[in-house]
């Protein structure tokens, strides 16, 4: 799938991915690309600006960690991070319904 | 020069902070370690990518903290004058108009440094004119509020002989809470204004904010025209028409002259 079709659905799917325990960016864009069965195959470029671009809006929090002598910045959501997740997961299900009822 | 290298001067290019492009060359050199191969686009572009959804982020939280820092102070300022029981017989110009333009440019450098960042809320990133109007609006709001603080320190201070209060102590609460909050206000604008976005496009005007599509002056002229109609008719009903049309015909002049001299800088029109 091309970059530009996912990119207004970032933000949602790097919550989605982050909601489900805290992970470095190499970790998210592993599991991004794990959970869509490879179909979304993102540039890594465009995820790291999307990463600090919603930790400074407040959606997440991070913190450096060493995991195997490697220093590594780990994200997990915050409070509000969860209460945006929750408002895309209801944007994409009236999104998708509607055109699904279209395409149908 | 290798990968890492490239990457460092180009975010450096950008205006990326030292403390957050050593973070961001961390994460990347740890990706890298990962995966080699990663595609991690060219460091020019990823900079650039850095810097505008970073400066969205920091110049919408910019005008969002001035707002959040003229709060207290619109709050306390209001309660003073309806409850310190102020008067005064002689009170130096120039302390009254700091009062008086500071006040209304903390109301209205807060309202729309709000406004525009309620605009731009969902926007991923944001042109750098965009992000100067908010800052502006921000930095504008803020000196209006420390233009309040100062008029109304010196009025409580006791310097003037004119003034009276019949609590004083809700004077100088206004004035210490007003500047500390002005203070943290500042801080947070002056940090989050070192990064901005670097993408091209013009930044919209008042008339945007409002969600109208009129020219901006033709929009000025209209409320000039609607305060000076409203203070016309207050002239009217106190049985002073005269007076009251004098009034008016000022005001909305004074209208439209901050239209003039302040539109640019608070991004009313472009």
């Amino acid at each position: 799938m091309k970059a530009e079709t996912l990119k207004g659905h970032l933000d949602g799917m790097l919550l989605a991915v982050l909601a489900l325990e805290p992970a470095h960016g190499y970790a998210v864009i592993e599991a991004l690309r794990r959970r869509s069965g490879g179909v979304f195959d993102l540039p890594e470029g465009t995820v790291y600006p999307a990463l600090h671009r919603l930790e400074a809006d407040g959606l997440l929090a991070s913190a450096w960690a060493t995991e195997s002598g490697r220093k590594r910045r780990v994200y997990r959501l915050t409070r509000r991070g969860h209460a945006a997740l929750g408002e895309r997961r209801s944007e994409w299900q009236a999104f998708s319904h509607a055109v699904e009822g279209v395409l149908a | 020069m290798n990968r890492l290298e490239a990457y460092d001067a180009e975010l450096r290019r950008a205006g990326i902070p030292r403390r957050r492009r050593r973070r961001i060359l961390t994460e990347l050199a740890d990706h890298l370690d990962c995966d080699p191969a990663a595609r991690l686009g060219e460091p020019a572009d990823l900079a650039r990518q850095f810097a505008n959804e970073l400066g969205t982020a920091f110049a919408r939280r910019a005008a969002f903290a001035s707002f959040l820092a003229l709060v207290p102070l619109g709050f306390l300022f209001s309660l003073t004058f309806a409850f310190a029981g102020i008067y005064s017989t002689d009170v130096p110009t120039g302390v009254t108009l700091a009062l008086v333009v500071g006040v209304q440019l903390a109301l209205v450098g807060g309202i729309l440094a709000l406004v525009r960042t309620w605009r731009l809320r969902d926007a991923l990133t944001i042109p750098a004119a965009e992000a100067g109007v908010l800052i502006r609006r921000g930095v504008l709001g803020l000196a209006g509020g420390a233009m309040t603080v100062v008029a109304l320190g010196l009025l409580v201070s006791g310097r003037y002989p004119g003034v009276h209060w019949s609590h004083p102590a809700l004077g100088w609460t206004t004035a210490g809470v007003g500047a500390a909050c002005i203070a943290a206000g500042m801080f947070v604008v002056v940090r989050s204004a070192r990064l901005r976005p670097v993408a091209d496009g013009a930044a919209g005007d008042v008339s945007s904010d409002l969600g109208l599509h009129v020219d901006p002056w033709r929009l000025a002229v209209w409320i000039a025209g609607g305060v000076a109609l409203c203070i016309a008719a207050a002239g009217v009903v106190q049985a002073d028409p005269i007076d009251g049309l004098v009034r008016g015909v000022g005001d909305g002049l004074l209208c439209l002259t901050g239209f003039a001299v302040l539109g640019r800088p608070l991004g009313l029109r472009t």
